[in-house]
């Protein structure tokens, strides 16, 4: 606007404005003169530079007083923090899953506090780890150091002091360190074109157990059986690869050395989409999975007999949804399984679920204290079976993001916090001293 | 001729433009009435302290009405329409000064400056009527000359049907 139109405007509007010259205005004289006067108002007499420190002192302070109620309502402190392990061992968690910089850390140690541990760093866009069983190396992937689009098979040692880098060749995801640590078993490829590949830990040259052709497509969940001569594995891979009407995909196991190859559940059969994260029955015996877990509802969970296929659905995720590909941990009796559950209807609260496999029949750990509840997305049950850790999320859009770690009895009680950190996932409670 | 023959002559001069300034901007009789009388009290009872009697009493008077907006603001979760709405006080000059025009062209302002924001309106409403430079409104509402000028940006193109209605 031009300097000559903005004066023509701003006349016309002040001309429009004096218009209301003609609204007859009281006399106020008389009231002015008798009335006692009270107070203005400080930022009528106040000097500009006064009020504007007031009010920037103000702000801080109100913007301090923000962060502190925000950071104690979203850390949760009316739930206690945990400083230490009652049930023993060490917990190992993912923290900044999905991004480059994700990192491996642990929590070990009793009172009077609890040891924090990184280890492993920059675990790329995949978060998956595994430990061995006593807890002493983790094997992930990790991008390869100068090879652009490459993943290889990484196994350091709990205490930091040694890394090797299993594989660099290829795509490879999904370790699987077996119970006596002596190999790893992993993924190559993805999508229609995984294989699923054994290595020494100590290093050499990756043993083919089944391809493809052989195995179906989208090998993933490797799972060994406690006594190390079997490998159960889902395939998980092909969700977000492939249109949903084409996966169809069961539990299958192969012995470790890749001979007898089956089919332990069949999707196909039972009408269903996909089963998914096999997880193995502390005696060897079954294997507890999801089925028809891909889309996020409908999801039960079923134990299947390892050797003859044999299966029954023991419990169903609570409506409206467990979050999506939830996996269930055995309890250390071997009958009962747990799996965290979320409940969005206002009348239903999040819970821990821990069902009988024999009978069916089901409780629920709260994870509400009064008005405040936590979110489970994924646990871990501790070696002794008395107490589980889970990881509690925060919706961000469609999808829940780890965001602490919380302890709690099997039991039942009051929720600890243990840790925090963004994304965090893929927990594991692992025995002994562990890696911390 | 003492300071308080000076306020009177200050407010038989100055007053009913001082309140029909502030009954543009509160939109509310009442509060115009009040805010007027608690700053010509305020300023007779400080005397001769007050350098500037006119900026003093238009400054206070403004306070005073932002005051008691906010607190009505708080009592309803909104600044919700005055009692005496634009057609209210438009029947008013009309029962006064009878003609169409006068009706409409009140009615038309009330209703455009209803469109602005509080501190939208406070400036159009002492950069307008009461015929301050921007440096002047910004020391009276308690911001900056540049805040003013957006303000006044923003408030002439919400008021464009005012202005170019031709009326």
């Amino acid at each position: 606007m031009s300097g000559t139109g903005r004066r023509e405007l701003d006349a016309r509007l002040r001309a429009r404005i004096r218009a209301v010259d003609r609204i007859p205005a009281p006399d106020l004289w008389p009231e002015i003169e008798r009335r006692p006067p009270g107070t203005i108002p400080p930022a009528a007499t106040a000097p500009p530079r006064v009020r504007r420190l007031v009010a920037a002192v103000a702000a801080i302070v109100i913007a301090g007083a923000g962060l502190v109620f925000a950071g104690r309502a979203f850390l949760g402190p009316r739930l206690g923090v945990a400083n230490d392990l009652p049930a023993g061992g060490a917990i190992s968690y993912v923290v900044g899953s999905g991004g480059r910089a994700a990192a491996v850390q642990s929590v070990a140690g009793a009172h009077p506090g609890l040891t924090r541990t990184t280890l492993a760093r920059g675990l790329g866009g995949s978060a998956r780890v595994s430990w061995s069983a006593d807890g002493s190396e983790v094997a992930f992937a990790a991008p390869v150091p100068g090879s652009p689009g490459r993943s290889g098979i990484v196994i350091e040692a709990a205490d930091r002091s040694r890394r090797r880098l299993l594989t660099r060749c290829c795509l490879d995801a999904d370790p699987a360190v077996s119970p006596d640590g002596s190999s790893v078993a992993f993924v190559r490829g993805a999508g229609r074109s995984t294989g699923l590949f054994a290595v020494s830990s100590s290093g050499g040259s990756p043993r083919l157990l089944c391809d493809a052709a052989s195995c179906g497509p989208g090998i993933a969940e490797l799972a060994w059986s406690p006594d190390g001569r079997t490998i159960a594995f889902s395939h998980a891979g092909l969700i977000g690869r492939v249109p949903a009407t084409s996966l169809v995909g069961g539990i299958d196991v192969i012995d470790a050395d890749g001979s007898g190859f089956r089919h332990l559940t069949s999707c196909r059969r039972q009408r269903c989409t996909i089963d998914l994260a096999p997880v193995w029955s502390p005696d060897g015996t079954r294997i507890a999975y999801n089925h028809g877990g891909g889309f996020g509802k409908g999801q039960r969970f079923r134990v299947v007999d390892a050797m003859t296929g044999v299966g029954q659905t023991v419990a169903a995720c609570p409506v409206p949804n467990c979050v999506l590909r939830t996996a269930v941990s055995w309890l250390r009796d071997g009958r009962e399984i747990a799996f965290a559950s979320i409940n969005a209807a206002p009348d239903r609260r999040p819970a821990i679920r821990i069902v009988d496999t024999a009978a069916k029949a089901g409780r629920d750990i709260s994870t509400c204290v009064r008005a405040t509840c936590l979110d489970p997305v994924a646990l871990a049950v501790s070696p002794d079976g008395s107490m589980i850790v889970f990881v509690a999320a925060t919706k961000d859009g469609s999808r829940y993001i780890g965001m602490a770690l919380y302890l709690v009895p099997t039991a039942g009680g009051v929720p600890k916090r243990l840790a925090v950190g963004r994304g965090i996932c893929c927990v594991a409670w692992t025995s002994g001293s562990g890696p911390a | 001729m003492t300071w308080r023959d000076d306020l009177e002559r200050l407010y038989r001069e100055d007053g009913d433009r001082l309140w029909r300034a502030i009954f543009l901007y509160s939109r509310d009789r009442e509060v115009a009435s009040e805010a007027v009388a608690e700053a010509f009290a305020q300023a007779l009872r400080r005397g001769e302290e007050i350098a500037s009697p006119a900026g003093w009493v238009w400054t206070a008077a403004f306070r005073l009405a932002a005051g008691e907006l906010r607190r009505r603001s708080v009592e309803r979760g909104r600044h919700a329409p005055s009692a005496e709405s634009g057609e209210e006080i438009a029947s008013t000059a009309a029962a006064d000064q009878p003609g169409m025009d006068t009706v409409d062209t009140s009615m038309d302002i009330m209703r455009a400056l209803a469109r602005l924001s509080v501190k939208q309106r406070a400036s159009v409403v002492l950069y307008y009527y009461g015929g301050y430079r921007l440096a002047e409104v910004a020391r009276m509402i308690g911001s900056t000359p540049a805040a003013v000028a957006v303000h006044l940006n923003r408030a002439r193109a919400k008021l464009r049907d005012l202005i170019g209605g031709g009326r």
